[in-house]
């Protein structure tokens, strides 16, 4: 990134050591509050350059005045909108800004420009971030096909963004290629034994599901999804502990929770929890 | 005007079914603004509305929205061998506003069957003269939804006084005027239910002189608000009343237990019907209620969106127990979304199998793209609880598939299907017949009634899958059987057993 900025940089210096040449040497020996001040003074005096707005922006960038450089982008990109390099930093700089998904559209721009490995990553955690899960997943496997050392991460990346948009059957040939990689990571077998509990019944989930919480008894989403596997599968007892986990973080589990009780004889305890799960259901209406 | 096998576009199939598009376009009103009714419609009444032994077909049309003109509904005629006409000016079954589903059912018990039609802003009753003709009797009749946004509705006879009673399913409420603006992945999108305030369903009683009265608040039934999608209408707890399953989306579903006296009794999460059992509220659309394992009790299965499955439910006696996953229907469904459903039997074996419309809730040109299409299903009863992929229907094309009805349109002894789709011309979907078990075609058309051949059970009932109505013989598939004893039983308790030939249509009168 630093290298794309000092690109864009030289492409736009001055040839003489005028105010502009003095913003642009700020900006080379990291003054960025200097070179903020020398733009915004010679934008004053040609407010209708569009390159002097370009600088002001990869200052405040630098700078990592984000809101302020993600104006100055807008502006530049207005007058000057075709694909190209720009597009990539102010979508870096909404990212920064954690407005993700209003870079999504200028990244998108930018692969436009260079479909690479780095702009392609870039758009996918944008698209992630504002959980537009579908096109997170194929913007990291088409990351992952053009990459060389993080083939693996982006695979992941695209597997659990494939899992979180519910697309299985997408996220499943990942997950399955992936396995030997993160057979001991308890998040991923966790995303795997719950596609596989979904798309193939809950006996196919169980045993990547038990061995996640057994690596993680913290993570309660695991937990929720073991129990109600348990639950299909007809093992009601053994379920009990983990839904009763996992339930104060997904009041949804109370049903299955409630289910478990009856079946193992405990009826008061699923007529206290099916209200419960009733309660929780109240709002929605 | 007669429909031209010219202008028919025929589609051979694998398995030899053919597809033959049928009917007006199914106008939705869609627009940028997404406004929630357009991904509503459509419906399908089929029904012998002229008593010629051949069923009939009813289409039900939109309209521009928020207001502005409608795209008239359609009845199109029977003329056999698959030919239909369009009779619906001579019928006078146009309409005169949005209109989203439809309900057959003889409600003045004049042999004429009836029609009621589903809409934006109300409910119209059409009353078969007898002659090829309607009139709209609604306000005759007293009936009055109050303007509320309807989809389905079930004609049943809730007293077993001998006349049909109406239960009428309200969707949500819905302003044009405060509609918002909701996107997915980016894109403007219908909006999801939570954005709308429930309604309370409708029930009104028969006065057995032509008018009703609506009894929605001392039943019982008006302190229940949801949001309703469909109905089914049958004695689930066997107590020789017909009772109440309401489907809601994205909220618990409504049992309505028939206490008699015109009394119900809202017991979803008591008879294990109200959510799947994972807990996760789903988007119930279009549900049908069958005996699919022939143990005598009618069972429910009803369509959801993705990742929720098609949720199928075993009667057992007391209470239901959620069977999607040992059924093999929740690995087979959860990356699909459905409308129509039915339990129908396609393949003559004796064993109903289920059939699903499907599509997403979003838009085709929403978040989701052109992947809110998706093509028709079927899943092939094993016979042994469990389900697996129906085979002749991969070649269909996907499309906005709303509306799904089961019905042998040609009388040669096996189920054809009527699919409605958004913008798009309605399906005719033509069995091949090849290869199929022996069939029993019987003609009792009395709500309520039930039917029973060997360990076989059937109820009459006029409301089926998504916004959709049947009044016809009831289909069985029958097998290698050549013989069969058949015994119905009517809602007034009299019952008449007869011994047959199979491969025939039979009527029964009590």
């Amino acid at each position: 990134m630093k290298s794309l900025l000092l690109l864009l940089l030289a492409a736009l210096l001055p040839a003489q050591d005028d105010p502009a040449a003095a913003a642009a040497r700020a900006m080379r020996e990291g003054r960025f509050a200097d070179a903020e001040r020398l733009y915004r003074a010679l934008i004053k005096q040609i407010p209708q350059e569009p390159r002097l707005q370009l600088n002001l922006a990869l200052a405040l960038h630098s700078g990592k005045k984000y809101a302020d450089a993600n104006l100055a982008f807008a502006q530049f990109l207005k007058t000057n909108p075709p694909p190209g390099p720009v597009h990539l930093v102010a979508g870096l700089s909404l990212l920064k800004a954690n407005q993700p998904c209003q870079a999504a559209p200028i990244l998108e721009k930018a692969k436009r420009w260079q479909a690479s490995e780095q702009v392609l990553t870039e758009l996918a955690d944008a698209y992630s971030a504002c959980q537009r899960y579908p096109q997170a997943g194929a913007a990291y496997t088409e990351a992952a096909a053009k990459a060389t050392a993080n083939a693996g991460r982006l695979k992941r990346a695209a597997a659990r963004a494939y899992w979180l948009a519910r697309d299985y059957p997408a996220a499943r040939p990942l997950f399955t290629a992936l396995r030997p990689t993160f057979s001991n990571d308890p998040e991923f077998l966790y995303e795997f034994g719950d596609t596989l509990a979904r798309t193939e019944g809950a006996e196919a989930g169980l045993p990547l599901l038990e061995r996640s919480v057994e690596l993680a008894p913290t993570l309660t989403p695991a937990r929720g999804a073991l129990g109600r596997a348990l639950v299909e599968a007809g093992r009601h007892a053994d379920a009990i502990p983990h839904l009763t986990a996992a339930a104060p973080a997904d009041a949804t589990l109370l049903m299955p929770l409630s289910r478990a009780y009856k079946a193992t004889g405990r009826v008061e305890d699923a007529a206290r929890t099916e209200r419960q799960y009733r309660n929780s259901l109240a709002p929605q209406n | 005007m007669k429909w031209s096998s010219l202008n028919l576009l025929l589609l051979t199939l694998a398995g030899n079914w053919t597809v033959a598009p049928r009917g007006p376009v199914l106008v939705t009103g869609e627009s940028i603004q997404k406004p929630l009714p357009a991904t509503t419609p459509g419906g399908i009444a089929v029904f012998d509305y002229n008593n010629d032994g051949r069923l009939d077909l009813f289409f039900p049309n939109g309209g521009a929205l928020p207001r502005g003109p409608k795209a008239p509904n359609t009845l199109l005629r029977n003329d056999g061998n698959f030919q239909f006409s369009n009779v619906t000016a001579a019928a006078n079954l146009s309409g005169h506003d949005y209109d989203l589903g439809a309900a057959a059912g003889d409600y003045d018990h004049d042999g004429h069957p009836d029609l009621l039609t589903l809409g934006l802003r109300g409910i119209t009753l059409y009353r078969n003269l007898g002659n090829g003709r309607f009139t709209n009797t609604t306000a005759a009749a007293r009936l009055d939804n109050r303007g509320r946004w309807s989809v389905a509705a079930a004609w049943f006879d809730m007293d077993n006084d001998g006349d049909l009673d109406l239960f009428v399913v309200n969707y949500v409420q819905w302003n044009p005027a405060t509609e918002q603006v909701c996107l997915v992945a980016g894109k403007p999108d219908f909006c999801h239910p939570r954005h709308y305030a429930p309604q309370a369903n409708a029930l009104f009683r028969n006065n057995g002189d032509g008018t009703f009265s609506d009894i929605s608040a001392p039943s019982g039934i008006a302190a229940h608000q949801g949001k309703g999608m469909s109905v089914a209408a049958a004695d689930f707890d066997a107590d020789g009343l017909t009772d109440l399953y309401v489907t809601n989306d994205r909220a618990p579903a409504f049992y309505f237990r028939n206490l008699g006296h015109g009394q119900f009794e809202e017991c979803a999460f008591d008879r294990g019907v109200a959510v799947p059992q994972d807990g996760r509220p789903v988007s119930g659309m279009g549900v049908s209620a069958e005996d699919y394992d022939n143990d005598g009790r009618p069972d429910l299965v009803y369509t959801a969106l993705r990742d929720e499955t098609f949720p199928l439910y075993r009667n057992r006696g007391h209470e239901f127990e959620e069977v999607t996953g040992t059924s093999r229907l929740a690995p087979l469904t959860r990356a699909m979304a459905g409308w129509g459903i039915a339990f129908a039997d396609l393949d003559n074996d004796g064993w109903k199998d289920i059939l699903a419309a499907r599509s997403d809730a979003l838009s085709a040109t929403g978040g989701y793209g052109a992947k809110a299409k998706e093509p028709p299903a079927w899943f092939r009863n094993q016979a042994n609880g469990a389900f697996a992929p129906g085979a002749g229907w991969a070649a269909l094309e996907p499309a906005m598939y709303r509306g799904l009805v089961a019905a042998d349109l040609n009388a040669d002894g096996c189920l054809d299907v009527v699919l409605t789709a958004l913008q798009a011309t309605p399906r005719l979907l033509r069995h091949p017949c090849q290869g199929a078990g022996n069939w029993l075609s019987v003609d009792v058309r009395e709500p309520g009634a039930r039917v029973r051949i060997g360990n076989q059970t059937r109820w009459v009932s006029s409301a089926t899958g998504y916004a959709s109505s049947y009044l016809g013989p009831l289909h069985f598939g029958l097998g290698p059987a050549q013989q069969v004893d058949v015994e119905v039983t009517w809602p007034d308790g009299r019952s008449r057993r007869v011994a047959t030939a199979t491969n025939r249509a039979i009527q029964l009168k009590p």
